[in-house]
């Protein structure tokens, strides 16, 4: 099969070099280089006694004016970590601990082990997760430092989301913010002469920083320019397109762009640098059918410099730079993101400011693009809403048609209310797009700068609450102390016990995080994404601690969708029907249903299971998002704002199933909790999409940050005209429901195998047939064999 | 009412998005049939003796004192109603109803839930089975009261009762899909088939014709051109031809069902005759009008 939409694409396409992590191990070949490292560090030597912000401005500055470069083959779009495309980056001065994974991972060339040994040395006391560590008792960071914790922020994995905004760039470009800056700088000066103030003389170094960075970035996009310059003289053979990327590359940033070209080349050279050169920014926030849209405008429709296949290209190009993108994660990282390298996400779609469409020919132009390269990176997320454009939603039915697992849909009616909610502006509530998975942020904003995310197991608070706040797994405590379940004596006092355990985990996790924010702020302060962002500018303040709308904080919930199953299970049969007491479903789940294999399977089979449209267990649900709502709105950042929820497996609920023990709803200690984030669990919604529906839609969806609905679905359900009717009449009943989000992937023999190994998780997997339907568990393997070779057939 | 099984996302039977559900209780014992459950209107029990853990709760529910190992193959006859208290004790699924009670509210209730899809998609409700005629008055009302809604109505039938047990679905049916077996057959009904099917393109409404192709029964040259010459007559009335192509994933239901099923994977077979079949059909009618049944796999 041909990837892409000319044979230059196909050729990148097969050179690309994979940066995925499958079972927590990269690809042969990636290995962690400590040239960044080594350089960010240097300068760091050099100027110690500095002002902090002009210290990180110049370690920015030596980075980008020293790193190793290169220009690779048929490439239209330029731009590397490293010159060695199997070269990850490294960010010691956040978190040591990851260098010291590297090592022992194996990822450290011999070569580079006294480096390794010399900047261990140096960041020993001066990286972000020592100073957090300083402040936790020990107890504290057993439970969150241990590679079994429940509980997992950002920063421990070195990343720290620092974007610019794209829009103010592309307006402005570096000349001219470099003359607004200057000004500022005068005046700032004149007034310090005058009245000095903390205020003033911070603005006034944060200005001087900002234009160091400049500075190296100038600098940077300048070597390529000159190693294009020298390529079209040393191969004859390229030398006409080496220099085309020349021209491009000589105002590259620093005007406005004056072609899609110039504009897709700026894109990615700050997409690299804040993605793996500055930082391991990940799943940042792009409306690239926005941020494109006049340059795409201007060449292909206003003057026709350019053709649609041509823009295609382009897009296609970019497209595989940003996929071959990735940097080092820590163990936990690699395992709870499987299958990704730097898990970009680009937005599409939604509303304009004002509140009017804001989908575009080169909205329905990426997807065509996504579909003709297919890759797994970029991911898309379109943002749904009622007054959306035809075309463009149908090419987005299209992509999932293909079985690339996306576009995922956002409901943007419903972004908009929930940004609302949390005091953003209509205006910038409606200009917002998806970071990460789920959550949504303004565009134009410095907030996505500061990504305050945490992730907790909520599915261990169920754990921890029958048994005293220890853990089933290792025996240890890491939760409040607990009475035993035998002294509950009802439903109301099991709930109480979970929102205990579940509101320290969050406590816990949060106050790890604003100890981190405290000491980003003061040593990983960021002057070149302050210049390019206005803000800054305006206010003399840093964008990591500048605040233009309330913070984005998310606290991910993983395996909330198992407490509400157990507690629908403590609920009936333990104080409804007086079955069993708790004690004896406690003691089988520590002993991991040992014997009890038919009390298990009642415990699944007859009682209600959520994603059913059942109210008795529907309602729990309600109850249960509900708690975890109010104890994240209980619980602030360090700027005194609020936290909001999300729920979003990604593949969190595979790596944390080692750390899980049985639970009432059946699960046996080592089995994954549900997957997605408001999915149902493997295989217990029996009843179809539709019902599925239902259920999700009593939970309220509009006090979270988005709750992630995973859903597979047959490819035939959305071939021909039928099937985008089919598709676009369940997305309006998605969007009337006002559910956050939902992403549909399409049955594949891949599941089909997994099915077959593993009939337990598929109850729910249907052959149909006109007039015919039954389960997959139950044909046998002769006749599953059959559908296999049909869909391999399709395939 | 007892039924089989609810779709509510299916594309399968009929136009659009349907809400299908399968009635129990049928007129005829088609050796084929993919749908061995529904044929007696009685309850009866499925045995999926791969999914038995042996905890032997179903022989204390009825007080034999039997040895664990011997369960639950001692059930010989699943549609005992002495057992059905096995079903309600068994934990795993491993004996299970093959139908369910509905009441017509509920039904109603339940598909109102979903109309903003069946409307958007032009779809609705159809009611298979089974024999939907057979339950007549449920069938009826619940089609008088769905269409009442102002959703679209189909009803998935041999056509092999009453010309007036037929007819009284005129005014609440919006398409019939009518199954057309056999042209000479008893077993099948078949003069009783086409009388109907002949009187039905009469009235006031759209037919999809559907015809199981059943390798060692239908797969005759002859047999496909009278039923494509009926067809024919019928003028604009039939709107679509759905050719059915035999499939083996009923073996198992069989199985459960403690009943004997005489066919096995014919894949190869059905795929020719299959082919063929579409070859006749098209000599004879527009292209556009005759497809071909489809299996897929749904999460």
């Amino acid at each position: 099969m041909k990837f892409g939409c000319t044979d230059r694409i196909s050729k990148l396409r097969d050179d690309l070099v994979s940066k995925a992590c499958y079972g927590g191990k990269y690809e042969d070949g990636i290995f962690v280089d400590l040239s960044r490292a080594k350089l960010y560090m240097d300068s760091y030597k050099e100027t110690e006694g500095c002002e902090p912000l002009i210290r990180r401005a110049k370690a920015q500055a030596h980075v980008l004016k020293n790193i190793s470069i290169a220009i690779l083959p048929n490439e239209l779009i330029v731009g590397n970590p490293h010159a060695d495309p199997h070269a990850l980056s490294i960010f010691p001065e956040i978190n040591c601990n990851l260098l010291r994974e590297a090592i022992a991972d194996g990822y450290v060339r011999e070569q580079d082990r006294e480096i390794a040994e010399e900047l261990l040395q140096y960041w020993a006391g001066r990286n972000i997760a020592d100073k957090v560590a300083e402040n936790m008792s020990d107890w504290i960071k057993k439970i969150v430092s241990a590679s079994s914790s429940f509980i997992s922020t950002t920063w421990q994995d070195g990343i720290q989301h620092c974007i610019p905004n794209w829009d103010y760039v592309f307006e402005h470009g570096t000349s001219k913010i470099r003359e607004k800056i200057n000004a500022k700088l005068d005046e700032i000066k004149e007034q310090i002469g005058q009245q000095a103030s903390s205020k003033l003389i911070n603005a006034r170094y944060l200005y001087e920083a900002m234009l160091l960075a400049l500075d190296g970035l100038n600098a940077y996009v300048e070597r390529f320019h000159t190693l294009a310059l020298e390529t079209a003289q040393s191969n004859i053979l390229c030398r006409e397109e080496m220099l085309q990327i020349a021209e491009i590359l000589k105002s590259a940033l620093k005007e406005p762009p004056k072609s899609l070209w110039e504009a897709c080349q700026g894109f990615f050279f700050l997409h690299l640098i804040f993605t793996c050169i500055d930082s391991a920014a990940f799943g940042s926030l792009v409306r690239i059918d926005q941020s494109l849209w006049p340059f795409y405008k201007k060449d292909v429709i206003d003057e026709g410099k350019i053709t649609r296949e041509q823009a295609q290209e382009l897009i296609e190009a970019l497209m595989l730079k940003v996929q071959a993108l990735g940097a080092f994660f820590s163990r936990k990282r690699r395992l709870h993101f499987e299958g990704n390298g730097a898990l970009p996400i680009w937005s599409l779609g939604g509303v304009k400011s004002d509140g009017t469409d804001a989908c575009n020919e080169l909205t329905d132009l990426i997807l065509q693009a996504a579909q003709s390269v297919r890759l797994n990176q970029p991911t898309i997320s379109f943002m749904y809403h009622e007054k959306m454009r035809d075309s463009s939603l149908v090419e987005a039915i299209k992509t999932i048609r293909t079985g690339l697992g996306y576009p995922s849909f956002t409901n943007g009616d419903w972004m908009v209310q929930s940004l609302i909610r949390q005091g953003i502006p209509i205006e910038a509530a409606r200009n917002s797009g998806v970071v990460g998975c789920v959550s949504c942020c303004p565009v134009d904003s410095c907030n996505t700068t500061k990504r305050l995310a945490l992730t907790v197991i909520a599915a261990k608070s169920m754990e921890l609450a029958l048994n005293e706040g220890n853990c089933l797994v290792t025996g240890e405590k890491i939760g409040p102390d607990e009475r035993p379940a035998s002294e509950f004596k009802s439903y109301e006092d099991v709930i109480s016990a979970v929102r205990k355990q579940l509101t320290f985990a969050v406590k816990t996790a949060v106050n790890v995080r604003n100890l981190a924010r405290h000491y980003e702020k003061i040593y990983r302060p960021n002057p070149l994404v302050s210049a390019l962002h206005r803000s800054p500018l305006e206010t003399g303040i840093d964008a990591v601690t500048y605040e233009d709308y309330p913070n984005n904080c998310w606290l991910n919930m993983v395996g909330v969708i198992n407490v509400v199953n157990s507690l629908a299970v403590i609920k009936k049969l333990a104080f409804e029907e007086k079955k069993y007491t708790l004690t004896e479903i406690t003691a089988a789940i520590k002993s991991n249903w040992e014997g009890k294999e038919a009390m298990r399977q009642e415990c699944i089979n007859k009682v209600p299971k959520f994603g059913n449209d059942d109210h008795y267990v529907d309602e729990i649900a309600r109850e249960i998002f509900k708690m975890c709502s109010d104890i994240a709105a209980n619980t602030f950042d360090i700027n005194g704002h609020f936290w909001s929820i999300v729920a979003q497996s990604v593949s969190i609920y595979q790596a944390t199933a080692g750390m899980i023990g049985a639970l009432p709803d059946g699960k046996l200690a080592g089995k994954p909790v549900a997957d997605g984030g408001i999915s149902p669990d493997h295989g217990t919604d029996r009843n179809g999409i539709f019902p599925v529906l239902s259920s999700v839609s009593t939970v309220d969806h509009f006090r979270t940050k988005g709750l992630l609905l995973n859903q597979w679905i047959a490819p035939e359900l959305l071939e021909g005209e039928q099937g985008i009717a089919w598709m676009k009449a369940i997305l309006k009943m998605w969007n009337r429901k006002g559910l956050s989000q939902i992403q549909f992937n399409v049955v594949d023999p891949n599941l089909l195998r997994d099915a077959q190994k593993n009939p337990a998780k598929y109850p729910n997997l249907t052959i149909r047939v006109s007039g015919y339907t039954a389960n997959w568990v139950k044909l046998t393997s002769e006749l599953q064999e059959i559908i296999l070779s049909r869909t391999l057939q399709r395939g | 009412m007892l039924l089989t099984k609810i779709v509510r996302d299916s594309i399968l039977d009929g136009p659009g998005c349907r809400y299908t559900i399968f009635v129990k209780g049928c007129n005829l014992r088609c050796e084929w049939c993919h749908n061995p459950e529904t044929q007696l209107l009685e309850q009866e029990v499925f045995t999926y003796e791969q999914f038995c853990i042996q905890c032997g709760l179903c022989l204390t529910a009825i007080g034999t004192n039997l040895p664990q190992k011997q369960m639950p193959i001692r059930i010989k006859d699943a549609a005992d109603p002495r057992y059905f208290k096995c079903v309600d004790i068994c934990p795993t699924g491993a004996l299970s109803f093959a139908g369910k009670e509905y009441t017509i509210d509920w039904l109603l209730n339940d598909l109102l839930k979903y109309q903003l899809i069946y409307k958007q998609t032009n779809g609705g409700l159809t009611i298979s089975g089974g024999e939907p005629l057979l339950s007549g008055d449920f069938s009826y009302e619940l089609c008088r009261r769905v269409k009442a809604s102002g959703i679209h109505t189909a009803i998935d039938t041999s056509g092999t009762l009453s010309w007036e047990t037929v007819a009284r679905f005129l005014p609440v049916v919006d398409l019939w899909l009518y199954d057309i077996k056999h042209t000479d057959d008893p077993a099948v009904q078949s003069a009783l088939n086409i009388a109907n099917f002949k009187k039905l393109i009469n009235q006031n409404t759209e037919i999809w014709v559907r015809i199981p192709i059943i390798p060692g029964y239908n797969d005759n040259k002859s047999i496909w051109k009278e039923m494509a010459r009926l067809i024919v007559a019928a003028g604009e009335k039939v709107t679509r031809i759905d050719l059915l192509p035999f499939h083996p994933y009923a073996a198992p239901k069989y199985t459960a069902l403690r009943r004997h099923y005489k066919f096995g994977d014919r894949r190869e077979e059905t795929e020719t005759i299959a082919k063929l079949a579409k070859s006749v059909f098209v000599s004879y009618l527009p292209k556009e009008r005759v497809s071909m049944g489809k299996t897929m796999v749904h999460g």
